[in-house]
């Protein structure tokens, strides 16, 4: 029974395997290639700051592409209809917006290392140390996240074991970020941009040309027309609580900012404008499949198996080893960024800026290296009791990450708004989205701790009778 | 209601949009390569 088949594994494990191995030794080999090359914390850290144009626009998409674009995006299709893939597509904003910023961070910080830099520059201790806070945990949350769904995913289209599964995706990714910086991440981020366009785009085309979209579209009219409804309420609240937590995950992290520093000079508008417009497609190509499974009469058991149970329902085998394969490659992209993003991040915010100010450059790339395994270690043992909750745990840091999307906006632009109101609004907004995110909901969590930060900062800049002196954010200068 | 020709053409120019991207991404590195940009 194909059904059985779908609900069961897509997948045999033992193919799963060898599909991970042999990608696993393809990244790492590639990963030490590139790290040859790498000579100062510099070039390990930013790639010695000259990427260039495709690889920069391709990392910023595949970065976006993680594993939540390939399998939740169908999940939201069959849960909201035509707005759960048009919502999603929304996502492609962070980018987007993102761009002006990056060009302003590589003016402002041409000395820069990580988002820290800026706040601690620009805002003080008091600002800078909350910001820590808040970036460690949306750090921490996201890499344990796409741990735990490196292992519920492959096993979920496998049947591989899930300590298996994870263990084996954490240590390829950390393997090759160790040995090749962000050279080997921004490099292997390109060749998997093109597998998972490419995946997605093949499966997508051979969908249409089996069925079309007739048949599902009468199915869904008579029988689930919310689906097709442009005003389906549930659906719009989701969208812009997506939005909210899309550019606060984007403006603070140390992975876009890490990128934004790290390519050539005047590439990053550019790069992050094109690495947007050629992600806003991808929801809707991913997610659309999701509305053939009522008239396929596909159950799954879970709804982010959707995607890939239609694909391996009309495709057989090859629909379910092209998934996979794009699954993999979403996901070590993902992982990957977040490695080299937050070991940066650790070395220079925590260990260098705190401990060891004359640290030399040979011990800042030691330290940096050291920061990647310890990382991954620390992911590992947080993944081995596996937590099925993998939304709730994102959605958490939402609260977080969304506190900070004014004083850094306004930050980059406005010269009055000080590091108390900055500190307070970044506070203040993660205790009052912590508290929404408990006594009403998830998907108020990032907009009630936007808003707040946001009267904080309004009032901040109300307040202010200093002007900041934006020289003072080239260290090197200052120093 | 979406309509039918509405969601084809929403799929259609998604698939195309998306089809292109390796296309752009190939473009770019191979000029890249060219004039020696890629690091």
């Amino acid at each position: 029974m194909p059904e059985e088949s779908v609900a069961g594994y897509a997948l045999d494990s033992t193919l799963g395997l060898s599909i991970v191995v042999g990608f696993g030794i393809v990244w790492v080999v590639f990963g030490w290639f590139l790290g040859r090359s790498n000579k100062t914390h510099e070039d390990f850290a930013l790639a010695g700051r000259n990427v260039g144009f495709a690889f920069a626009t391709a990392t910023a998409m595949a970065t976006w592409v993680t594993s939540n674009t390939t399998l939740v995006a169908p999940e939201l299709t069959y849960q909201f209809g035509i707005w759960g893939m048009v919502g999603y597509s929304f996502a492609a904003l962070g980018l987007i917006l993102f761009a002006p910023l990056s060009a302003r961070i590589r003016e402002l910080l041409p000395q820069g290392y990580t988002s820290g830099d800026f706040i601690r520059l620009r805002y003080g201790n008091w600002a800078w140390r909350i910001f820590i806070f808040i970036s460690m945990v949306y750090a921490m949350g996201w890499l344990i996240s796409l741990g735990m769904a490196g292992g519920i995913l492959l096993q979920a289209l496998s049947g591989l074991d899930y300590h298996i599964g994870m263990s084996a995706i954490l240590l390829i990714c950390v393997t090759y970020t160790l040995f090749g910086g962000l050279k080997a991440v921004i490099a292997t981020d390109f060749i998997q941009a093109l597998i998972i366009i490419i995946g997605i785009v093949v499966v997508a085309f051979l969908l249409l040309q089996s069925d079309g979209l007739e048949p599902v579209h009468s199915q869904l009219k008579g029988e689930h027309p919310e689906l097709l409804s442009l005003l389906f309420p549930a659906a719009i609240m989701f969208l812009f609580n997506n939005i909210f937590f899309g550019l606060g995950e984007i403006f603070h992290s140390n992975v876009w900012w890490s990128r934004a520093l790290a390519f050539r000079k005047k590439i990053a508008f550019r790069a992050f404008l094109l690495g947007g417009i050629l992600w806003l497609p991808i929801p809707i190509v991913a997610g659309f499949v999701a509305l053939a499974a009522p008239q396929l009469g596909i159950f799954p058991p879970s709804p982010d198996m959707v995607g890939p149970s239609v694909a391996a329902h009309v495709l057989g085998t090859f629909g379910a080893v092209v998934v996979f394969i794009v699954v993999f490659s979403a996901l070590a992209s993902s992982l990957d960024s977040l490695l080299a993003a937050t070991s940066d991040f650790v070395t220079r915010d925590l260990y260098q800026k705190h401990l060891r100010p004359k640290a030399s450059d040979n011990t800042l790339l030691k330290v940096n290296r050291r920061s990647i395994i310890g990382l991954g270690v620390i992911t590992w043992l947080f993944c081995l009791p596996q937590i099925a909750t993998l939304g709730a745990l994102l959605n958490f840091t939402g609260a977080f990450v969304a506190s900070t999307i004014w004083p850094i906006v306004v930050g980059l632009y406005n010269p009055r708004l000080t590091g108390k109101w900055a500190a307070w609004a970044m506070a203040l907004g993660t205790i009052i989205g912590l508290s929404f995110y408990f006594i009403v909901g998830f998907y108020v969590a990032a907009l009630s701790s936007c808003l707040v930060s946001g009267v904080m900062t309004w009032v901040g800049l109300k307040q202010s009778k200093t002007r900041f002196d934006w020289s003072a954010l080239n260290e090197e200068e200052t120093a | 209601m979406i309509s039918l020709t509405g969601l084809t053409g929403l799929v259609v120019t998604a698939l195309i949009l998306a089809a292109a991207a390796p296309l752009v991404l190939l473009v770019l590195f191979f000029i890249d390569l060219k004039a020696k940009e890629i690091w």
